[in-house]
């Protein structure tokens, strides 16, 4: 691979795992809190991403990423309150989770695929961000870059929400341990529909950012829900420095798998998967904060 | 030979250092306590000496090899023993099942997929015998979660012992007992088999003190006193440790 | 009222062929091989409390080494082919076996997720296993030493449901056995019994690699039966789909084959009347989950699981 062409497959790989840290920072949060894992997160995305293409006209893009964003919010809420129906059996059992929340995946797929009749569909990149762009004398999709830049600053904000108010401080209490949070006062229940709404959020902000380069297809919601659980289980659950660094690694073995040898690229993936885990059975960052 | 041995060994966790420099020996027959305030680093270091932690630094020697990076399971193999804090049984199993379970460990038949558990005539037997041996017969099909604390107790010594082994580490064999029953317990252990090395933590240290042929005591991670009951006794740093409280004593 | 399960299964499921008609006996015959999924999933979860959610990867394995048995490699024996499927399964599984058996529940769910999603991408690109388009016009080979037709339907039903009784008496073998009560006793505390010198590790890969072998003759089952093999068969609504039936059937050996037939019917109705029965299914999966109380009936202990003291200490340590 030539200077230039590495240089691009590593702002698509660094831009798409800003993107998917999004989606997995949700994932890994309500994990962490709530010890919930929330499939549906992976069709949370896809009908956010098709609502954005809904709003294709011209100078909407704000408009239509902020519409993908309240969409997940909504839906990961709809999920939430689904599980508050018996919350005793749900909360503490994975494996009632994952049939709840693959159900709900499943509807909510079926639902997106009755909307935009199963096709797929894309958002033109806004007039600020198209094109290409020229840095020191290579080429990059414009786009990409922007939609990196924009996952990084969305990203900051989360980091100073877990870091500086007082809200982050409960979550990163309730991941560390969620008994003594209850004991301390502070009732879970407001806390996780918190949490879950952001994750909805930042899924469906990642579906409208992402639009105009991933669009939006059925199927999705399989691919990136693995992502999410790959970046997950390497970075610890609830951890997002880790995500965070998972999402990256992820990214860009995305990018460089699918240029280097695109029948194998996912099949790598899962090989690095494996030397990671078998390395370090905690993730990454296991452990540490 | 020394049975075992804990050469210089450190733990640090994270930006803890929860044991320094610390060497324990334990010969045939030994009955060495470990005390030390809460937090001394105690059952860090049995779980050095056990394998479930490795030591940042330093060896672990068992029979004159060196097991420091071996497995839990392997050294259990080569005869070192152990007993938990927490009770750690199997609940959901009867006490008969839980001496089979350790019974069973190096009979290769236990692997055989196909054989129904309660065909194996000999492994039974042996319960059986065990039972009666450890005065347990009475209580052989209760489930291990109904059993009274004590029993459990006894129970888990019991198991751990089932096979040849040439040390036992007992972490706080006591907790929740009384002392009464504490010492019936340790007892039973030193009446086993007077070749086998003891290592035991307990709070309760005259009962230890009492108890024991060795005794180290550790501090902050360290050992600060090593010896006879009766010379460690009699050492300042002891009556500084537990006369004064373990909190003035961190000062 | 179990015991009379299995006498009731045997009747009719010999019977079956007097009373269906033939499409509904390839109804029944897929849902035997479901049930197999089922039962591989089962035995994961009730003799070890690991949940996967990733049993796709091997009935999907299964599967394309039955197609390319024989569409490719010229295999004719079903048993060879079975025992080959077998063998790969078992080998592409080890590598998840190794890693998945050290982590906790929910790292064991997602990570057996991400596998199977995995390899069905990596069927969906690679030519040599037909890409998207799976593999088409398998045959049914032929039934080795034994002179049988397997492409007469009820000759093939009978097939497999000799097959499934024979890894339903496996299993419940093995449930039975000493090895399966290690497996419980590990469940229960995986601390004691390395301090008791069992290898944890290697007993729980064993069993991970029986779990991915019945799977894979579920596998196997299946793509004779459709004479089709595509991505799909790696696919999460398979895992889902075994996932459900073990819940539902309670852990209950004949009981689980029973419901996964009872569930064949059920989205074959589905599908025949709204295109949208992924979301009935969808629906149906959330109202399970929300009924049941699943670890409850199955696996664990009335009350909460006690934290295994040593693993809150050990943290880093193996």
């Amino acid at each position: 691979m030539s200077p230039a062409q590495i240089a691009l497959q590593l702002a698509i790989g660094l831009s798409f795992g800003l993107l998917l840290f999004l989606l997995a920072s949700g994932f890994t949060l309500t994990f962490g809190l709530a010890r919930f894992v929330n499939l549906t997160h992976g069709s949370v995305f896809l009908v956010s991403a098709y609502v954005a293409t809904s709003f294709s006209g011209r100078g909407s893009y704000g408009v239509a990423v902020l519409a993908a964003g309240a969409t997940g919010l909504l839906l990961s809420v709809v999920v939430y309150s689904l599980a508050r129906l018996r919350w005793s059996r749900v909360g503490s059992d994975e494996l009632v989770q994952v049939l709840l929340t693959f159900g709900v995946l499943l509807v909510f797929a079926e639902g997106g695929r009755v909307l935009w009749e199963g096709l797929p569909r894309s958002l033109p990149e806004p007039g600020f961000a198209s094109g290409s762009w020229q840095i020191a004398g290579l080429t990059f999709p414009g786009y990409r870059l922007f939609m990196g830049a924009a996952a990084l600053a969305i990203a900051a904000a989360l980091w100073w929400l877990q870091e500086r108010t007082r809200f982050g401080a409960m979550v990163r209490a309730g991941v560390d341990d969620r008994e003594m949070l209850e004991a301390v006062g502070i009732s879970a229940g407001p806390l996780f529909l918190a949490v879950f709404a952001l994750s909805g959020l930042l899924a469906g902000l990642a579906g409208g950012i992402g639009a105009p380069v991933l669009g939006a297809s059925m199927g999705q919601e399989y691919t990136v829900l693995v992502l999410a659980f790959v970046i997950v289980v390497l970075g610890g659950p609830g951890n997002l420095k880790g995500a965070f660094l998972a999402s990256l690694v992820v990214g860009l073995a995305d990018a460089f798998g699918k240029a280097l040898m695109p029948t194998f690229a996912e099949f790598t993936m899962m090989g690095l998967v494996v030397l990671v885990l078998a390395w370090r059975p905690q993730g990454i960052m296991g452990g540490a904060r | 030979m020394n049975v075992l041995e804990l050469d210089q060994v450190c733990m640090q966790i994270g930006g803890v250092q929860i044991n320094r420099d610390v060497s324990v020996t334990l010969r045939p027959g030994d009955r060495r306590a470990l005390v030390g305030p809460n937090g001394a680093g105690k059952t860090t270091l049995m779980n050095m000496a056990a394998g479930v932690l490795r030591p940042t630094s330093g060896r672990v020697r068992l029979g004159g090899r060196d097991v420091t990076s071996m497995p839990v399971h392997r050294r259990a193999r080569r005869g070192l023993a152990r007993t938990f804090q927490i009770t750690n049984l199997f609940p959901a199993m009867t006490v008969a099942e839980n001496l089979a379970i350790a019974l069973q460990v190096a009979d290769p038949r236990r692997l055989d997929p196909l054989r129904p558990w309660s065909r194996a005539r000999r492994l039974w037997s042996r319960v059986d015998e065990l039972l009666e041996q450890s005065a347990l017969t009475a209580i052989k099909d209760t489930r291990v979660g109904e059993l009274a604390y004590g029993d459990q107790r006894r129970l888990e010594i019991v198991a751990a012992v089932a096979r040849p082994c040439s040390v036992i580490l007992l972490d706080e064999p006591g907790a929740g007992l009384s002392s009464e029953e504490t010492e019936t317990l340790l007892d039973l252990v030193f009446g086993l088999d007077p070749e086998l090395a003891v290592l035991f933590i307990d709070h309760d240290v005259d009962l230890a003190l009492r108890l024991a042929t060795d005794v180290t005591l550790l501090n902050l991670g360290e050992v600060v006193a090593e010896g006879t009951p009766a010379e460690v006794r009699a050492m300042p740093v002891f009556s500084e440790i537990y006369l004064r409280g373990p909190a003035d004593a961190r000062r | 009222m179990s015991r009379l399960l299995v006498p009731a299964a045997v009747v009719a499921g010999i019977g079956a062929p007097f009373v269906l008609d033939v499409f509904q006996i390839g109804l029944v015959t897929r849902g035997l091989t479901w049930g197999l999924v089922a039962l591989s999933i089962w035995f994961l979860l009730r003799l070890l409390d690991q949940p996967s959610f990733g049993h796709a990867a091997f009935f999907g394995t299964g599967a394309y080494v039955a197609g390319l048995s024989v569409t490719r490699w010229q295999q004719d024996n079903v048993f060879v082919i079975l025992a080959l499927a077998v063998l790969v399964t078992a080998v592409v599984a080890l590598p998840i076996a190794l890693i998945a058996s050290r982590l906790d529940s929910i790292g064991f769910l997602l990570v057996t997720l991400a596998f199977a999603e995995m390899l069905r991408s990596l069927a969906l690109r690679w030519r040599v296993l037909g890409g998207s388009d799976g593999l088409v016009g398998v045959t049914r080979p032929g039934a080795g030493p034994f002179g049988i037709d397997l492409t007469d339907p009820v000759t093939y039903f009978y097939f497999a449901l000799v097959v499934t009784a024979a890894c339903v008496t496996g299993l419940w073998l093995v449930r039975r056995s000493s090895f399966g009560g290690v497996l419980v006793a590990i469940r229960e505390s995986e601390s004691r019994m390395r301090a008791l010198g069992y290898h944890v590790g290697a007993y729980k890969v064993a069993a991970f690699l029986l779990s991915a072998a019945v799977a894979a003759v579920g596998g196997v089952l299946n793509a004779y039966l459709v004479r089709f093999v595509s991505p799909d068969d790696l696919g999460p609504l398979v895992s889902a789909r075994g996932l459900v039936i073990v819940v539902v059937a309670g852990g209950l050996l004949t009981a689980t084959v029973l419901v996964a037939v009872l569930l064949t019917f059920g989205e074959d109705l589905a599908s025949s009347h709204t295109e949208h029965w992924l979301a009935v299914m969808g629906a149906l999966y959330v109202a399970v989950a929300l009924l049941e109380g699943i670890r409850g009936s199955l696996a664990r202990r009335p009350s909460a699981p006690v934290p295994d003291p040593v693993q809150r200490v050990a943290g880093e340590a193996s």
